[in-house]
């Protein structure tokens, strides 16, 4: 059984693998740094480290991502080294649940229109899908 | 002077000879696994070359022999026997005592470690052979190596034989240990029309004299435990065996088949190594009053206690600006009582981590003048940059291969001084050793002007251990690259000083695991060049920090030499893109553009002149807000391709400022912009 924590993204529901995610933070001040990708909002220092911040909203094809009060940064790690520690901007972070994994269906991908294009799969609960990233593509995406 | 660099010298070296103990315990229970034995070669190749250079020559002498059997592993012309172990061990104490006498000219002491070396070369001679079970020596006469003697009995019952055991071999075994002495007793054999040929009528007893425990020992019975009645009990600490009158007891026993009583021998022991055991005890406190001088601790915890520090100060910050603003006096003593303990801790936590270059310095200026006299050359060792500050673990790791680089370019590089004069040269030979700050790198240069490598004598030279293909097309820098490749190395012939192929292949792996990179450049009659860069995680810089639109950055302050208020200097209207400073002409890279900001504030801006390899490059900022000591942390693996940005810090208000890789900057920029030579 695995927990996944699912967050907001334009109206629409995801989520990730607990055991990757690291922090959640309120959305505050993030340093810009030239010279990066436009979805690269800057770099923040959490306990004494810098971790950059991406937009995961822009990563994944919205335009014009607002801050709002919920916004919220997730800050995830993908082998477990400080050094691979990086944030992902969300509109919101809802709620942690174990999933069961009987439940889990393919993800039904149909020209989408951002960088993310990799999901583990999809869950129907309480009335709406929830899609599964996989978060190394993301990563890759950005190391790119 | 020299006795802080023995100190030292001893202080790593009893690292080195721990490690070495680490890693023949991993041997024992490997003995097929190369890559151990490597760890043991360099471990003992660097007690070799710094015993040496430090005037520990005995301990140079005898790790030179032990090197020799480990060499011969290495080439698989040896192979790893629970013999070469225990011997290996040994070594190892003795190596350790050496560490804490030095070189001794005590008569008694010199035997020993002659006896000692001879043992050691008996195995080495043993190239090729199928190394079975050495013989104990009979000649060696070890007093203080730590070993025991025991006195064992040997009672097996009159079945043994019918499983198929033969007693002979556990005397072997015993043998092997160390030095025996067996007393066969067999006072029971009946008379031949009684004997039965498959019944045992013997028993023994061994003086043994070991350095294994006694549950090694008590192993060589493991099987026979059921079918012999087994005593040993130890009888003295030391050798007995050198005991003329313990021999003669042996004997009488062996004559009279009247076994021997352990107290008689016991009684024998405290007559005989008294003074011996006096000067064990004495040896022991002084070893144990050593090691409390310093503490090594794991790199990581610092690391840790320095972010948690930088943490502590980035609240105290916060509650300074709180208590201003609420201004209860109380609180604002109390946040000033804070603030005044957390700078010192921060002070603190930086100084355990941090080390200037220097203090490693003089060894290397030892080195060179030591090294340049043996070898009747004439050399200068000129230091730029000692002052530089890197992380302690840092500056451990780097020990080792500049060693190697400095010992290479000595003993390489420079010419003897007839043959510098007869290329053109002054007789004297220069090593430049040069270090600075690239941004957040370090980058470690070793000049020398001297004969240089030719590309064609490494790449025949690559060919013919066969590391490449002789079809293989390389370039230039390619075939320097191949000096770092394992089982490379381009002198031949075994000296003292720099090594029988540990060469450059090590440097490279010890600069890889502190995330540094080293490149060999060469020119031949010219000299040759290594550069390190090193990463400075947590390396101190002095910065001036200046904001460019809402940013704030840090340029380090070593490159930076000079800085103007714009309306001193005038953008004249020329076609190349340069400022006029001072009837001079500069480029210049104006950081708002570079960093694709909106330009705002035209005209209050500040001109920041930088120092890039022999040229100087204008910087155009919006404002200088002044000189800080940073401390740099690294990016991230996602922020590497930023190339002009090689850090940030944390400011003490929590926020973050960029540090610029001026030299990377002004490369990237120099193949958009003109050239100008100053």
């Amino acid at each position: 059984m695995t927990s996944i924590i699912s967050f907001l993204i334009n109206g629409e529901v995801f989520a990730f693998d607990t055991l990757k995610v690291r922090n959640i933070l309120e959305f505050d001040k993030v340093t810009w740094v030239p010279n990066t990708k436009n979805y690269l909002l800057g770099v923040i220092n959490l306990h004494g480290n810098i971790i950059p911040i991406a937009d995961l909203r822009m990563m994944m094809g919205t335009e014009n991502a607002e801050i709002g009060q919920d916004t919220a940064i997730i800050v995830v790690s993908d082998d477990d080294k400080t050094d691979s520690l990086i944030g992902l901007v969300v509109d919101g972070v809802k709620e942690v649940f174990d999933l069961d994994e009987a439940s889990l269906k393919e993800s039904v991908i149909n020209g989408n229109t951002g960088l993310v294009h990799t999901f583990t799969g999809s869950i129907f609960k309480n009335d709406e899908f929830i899609h599964i990233i996989d978060l190394s593509e993301v990563v890759q995406e950005i190391e790119k | 002077m020299i006795d802080k660099f023995k100190a030292k010298f001893v202080e790593e070296s009893n690292d080195n000879v721990h490690d070495l103990e680490e890693a023949l315990l991993l041997l024992e229970k490997d003995t097929g696994n190369k890559e151990i034995v490597e760890r043991i070669f360099r471990a003992m190749h660097t007690l070799k070359g710094g015993g040496a250079m430090f005037g520990f020559n005995q301990l140079s002498e005898f790790t030179h022999h032990l090197e020799t059997v480990f060499d011969l592993v290495r080439n698989n012309k040896l192979e790893i026997t629970d013999d070469i172990i225990s011997l290996t061990f040994e070594s190892i104490d003795h190596i350790k005592h050496m560490l804490e006498v030095g070189d001794v000219d005590d008569e008694e002491e010199l035997d020993n470690q002659q006896s000692f070396i001879q043992r050691v070369q008996r195995v080495a001679n043993l190239e090729g052979a199928v190394v079975t079970k050495t013989p104990a020596s009979k000649e060696v006469a070890v007093k203080d190596d730590g070993s025991k003697t025991y006195l064992i009995d040997i009672k097996p019952n009159e079945e043994i034989l019918r499983n198929g055991t033969n007693p002979f071999y556990l005397l072997d075994d015993l043998h092997a240990m160390g030095i025996a002495k067996v007393v066969a007793y067999h006072e029971k054999v009946p008379v031949l029309s009684s004997f039965n040929p498959i019944s045992n009528y013997c028993h023994w007893q061994v003086v043994l004299n070991t350095s294994e425990s006694i549950n090694d020992i008590k192993d060589v019975f493991i099987f026979v435990e059921d079918e012999c009645d087994i005593a040993i009990n130890e009888i003295s600490a030391g050798n007995l065996l050198t005991s003329t009158e313990l021999v003669n007891k042996i004997d009488e026993a062996a004559r009279l088949q009247k076994p021997l009583v352990k107290d008689e021998l016991a009684g024998l022991a405290a007559s005989t190594s008294d003074s011996e055991a006096k000067k064990d005890a004495r040896k022991k406190v002084q070893l144990k009053e050593h090691k409390i001088s310093s503490i090594r601790v794991n790199s990581s915890k610092i690391d840790e206690l320095v972010n948690l520090v930088s943490e502590l100060v980035t609240i105290q910050a916060q509650l300074n600006l709180f208590a201003e603003n609420d201004g209860n006096p109380a609180v604002l003593a109390l946040a000033e009582n804070i603030q005044k303990l957390s700078r010192q801790l921060r002070d603190n936590a930086f100084s355990i981590s941090l080390i200037p270059l220097q203090s490693e310095l003089m060894r290397f200026q030892r080195l060179v003048r030591d090294l340049s006299k043996e070898l009747q050359k004439d050399i200068d060792f000129v230091i730029e940059g000692g002052d530089i500050e890197l992380d302690k673990n840092i500056i451990e790791h780097l020990t080792d291969p500049l060693l190697h680089i400095i010992r290479n370019a000595v003993d390489h590089g420079i010419e003897l001084p007839d043959e510098r004069i007869g290329n053109g040269k002054s007789p004297k030979g220069t090593i430049l050793f040069k270090a600075y700050y690239s941004g957040a790198s370090v980058i470690v240069k070793v000049m020398d002007d001297g004969k240089g490598i030719d590309p064609e004598f490494i790449r025949n030279k690559a060919i013919s251990k066969g590391l490449i293909d002789s079809s293989t097309e390389l370039s230039r820098k390619e075939i320097f690259e191949l000096v770092f490749l394992s089982g490379f190395s381009t002198k031949d012939e075994v000296t003292d000083v720099s090594g029988r192929g540990v060469g450059m292949d090590v440097v490279k792996k010890k600069i890889g695991e502190i995330r540094g990179e080293v490149s060999l450049d060469s020119e031949i009659g010219k000299g040759t060049t290594l550069t390190l860069e090193l990463p400075m995680t947590l390396s101190i810089i002095d910065g001036l920090l200046v904001r460019v639109f809402n940013n704030q950055y840090v340029i380090p302050i070593a490159n930076i030499e000079k800085i103007y208020a714009i309306d001193s200097v005038s953008f004249g209207k020329t076609f190349n893109h340069v400022v006029n400073i001072d009837s001079e002409q500069y480029p210049f890279i104006d950081l708002r553009e570079t960093f694709e900001t909106d330009l705002v504030n035209k005209g209050t801006e500040q001109l920041i002149l930088v120092k890039y390899e022999d040229r100087k490059v204008g910087l155009l900022v919006d404002q200088v807000i002044g000189e800080f000591q940073t401390v740099v942390k690294p990016m991230g693996r996602f922020l590497k391709k930023q190339e002009n940005i090689s850090g940030a810090s944390i400011m003490g208000d929590g926020t973050i400022a960029m540090v610029i890789d001026t030299n990377r900057l002004i490369h990237n920029n120099a193949t958009k912009k003109y050239r100008t030579k100053n």
